[in-house]
């Protein structure tokens, strides 16, 4: 029983890390993986844009 | 709009003379096309399935091609909205070249707007027919070259070749309008080929903008076209901003275009975003860095000459399939696959590109 519980545990867990959770939600491998690509260039425009603004 | 808002404020509070800075305005433009395509797209695409405008796909293309029937097209017309209001926002309204290459963009988007809906909504499977829409295309190609030709300074029609500081042609105004409507009908016809596969036009496109944006501030600013040996283009450097607007149009598309793609871009875009990588390119004076840099687009360009001219000389087809991305696919590689290593290709050719700015 109690490792019935742990196994469920470890499942909730899982899920929740974004990547498995958002393709939970219906979305395809791909599609996860070029929104994270797109997320990380805003991010990287915004690291370069602090050479210039300051 | 918001920058004459500024320099009115900067009379007052002297912050707002921040923006007059292109960097700035450009990464705003760039935020703000992005963040208008994340806001208006899924409604639009939401509209545009319940208006049933879906995609017909070429029964003689690759067989899994077939399930992409019905997805939603002219998404286009979400990345030309983007790049306008962001422009228009965050642009110099007095800079004539903004205009122009405002002009061409939507111009070239209303002839796949055009051929888009006669195609998708009246179910003309013909569309504009090739005759009338290189007609048009070439109208605009030639209204805007004639424009710059007689508009520019002699050191704007100069002829640039990368890596060597003192090498240059003068064109002349005939060499100039022809090359001009070469490299922008050209461009515009290139992206159209290439995009068959999901996300496979819309990324370069983004990297070659970005790639033309640097080139654009370059040669508009005095201190660094002296120093790095390019002529001084006054005014070419509020492109960036242009160009900043279309890469976050373009990334924000591709969160919806990524395979399996949830809406296309059609001729609407395919068109527009291919002439108005042209038109910049010829403004900025780097035709041949825009052909090394965009080498996906023409080498998929050159593949369907090459099959047509082959098939029609020989009787034998030299590709399994026409544009290259469909021979790949038919050798057995997955689509993702290939969109995802030209990717890579043009990322390398981007690169090389942009060495050119200090290799000379």
């Amino acid at each position: 029983m109690k490792a019935d519980n742990l196994v469920s545990v470890e499942a909730n867990l899982r899920s929740k890390l974004s990547a498995r959770g958002t393709r939970k939600h219906g979305r395809s491998q791909n599609q996860v993986v070029v929104r994270f690509w797109i997320i990380t260039m805003i991010l990287v425009l915004f690291g370069l844009s602090t050479l210039k603004l300051r | 709009m918001l920058l004459l808002l500024t320099q009115l404020l900067a009379q007052e509070v002297r912050t707002f003379n921040v923006f007059s800075y292109i960097t700035l305005r450009a990464v705003l433009g760039t935020l703000t096309s992005l963040a208008i395509t994340f806001v208006i797209g899924p409604p639009m695409i939401r509209k545009l399935t319940a208006y049933k405008i879906g995609q017909a796909v070429r029964d003689d293309g690759p067989q899994t091609h077939l399930t992409k029937a019905g997805t939603p097209t002219m998404g286009g017309a979400l990345i030309l909205v983007s790049i306008t209001i962001a422009t228009l926002l965050w642009g110099d309204l007095t800079n004539r070249f903004v205009w122009v290459v405002i002009a061409v963009t939507l111009g070239f988007g209303t002839i796949g707007w055009i051929d888009d809906y006669r195609k998708v909504v009246h179910r003309n499977p013909k569309g504009l027919s090739a005759r009338t829409k290189f007609m048009w295309q070439s109208l605009l190609g030639f209204a805007a070259a004639g424009f710059l030709a007689y508009s520019g300074t002699p050191a704007q029609t100069e002829f640039i070749v990368p890596f060597f500081k003192q090498v240059s042609y003068p064109l002349g105004a005939v060499g100039f309008v022809i090359l001009t409507y070469l490299v922008i009908v050209g461009g515009s016809n290139a992206v159209n080929l290439t995009d068959g596969l999901d996300g496979l036009a819309i990324m370069p496109t983004v990297m070659v903008s970005s790639a033309l944006g640097v080139f654009a501030y370059v040669a508009g600013n005095a201190v660094f076209s002296r120093y790095l040996g390019f002529p001084h283009i006054p005014g070419a450097g509020e492109l960036t901003v242009f160009c900043g607007a279309l890469a976050g149009a373009g990334l924000g598309f591709l969160w919806f275009n990524a395979y399996p793609a949830e809406v296309f871009m059609g001729d609407v875009g395919a068109l527009a975003l291919g002439a108005a990588l042209g038109s910049i390119a010829v403004i900025v004076r780097q035709e041949i860095v825009f052909f090394v840099m965009g080498g996906v687009f023409v080498v998929e360009t050159l593949s369907v000459m090459l099959q047509v001219a082959s098939f029609k000389l020989t009787g034998r087809r030299i590709f399994r399939m026409a544009p290259l991305h469909h021979h790949y696919e038919l050798k057995g590689w997955k689509e993702n696959q290939v969109v995802v290593r030209f990717w890579i290709i043009t990322m390398i050719l981007v690169l090389f590109g942009l060495s050119t700015l200090k290799l000379r």
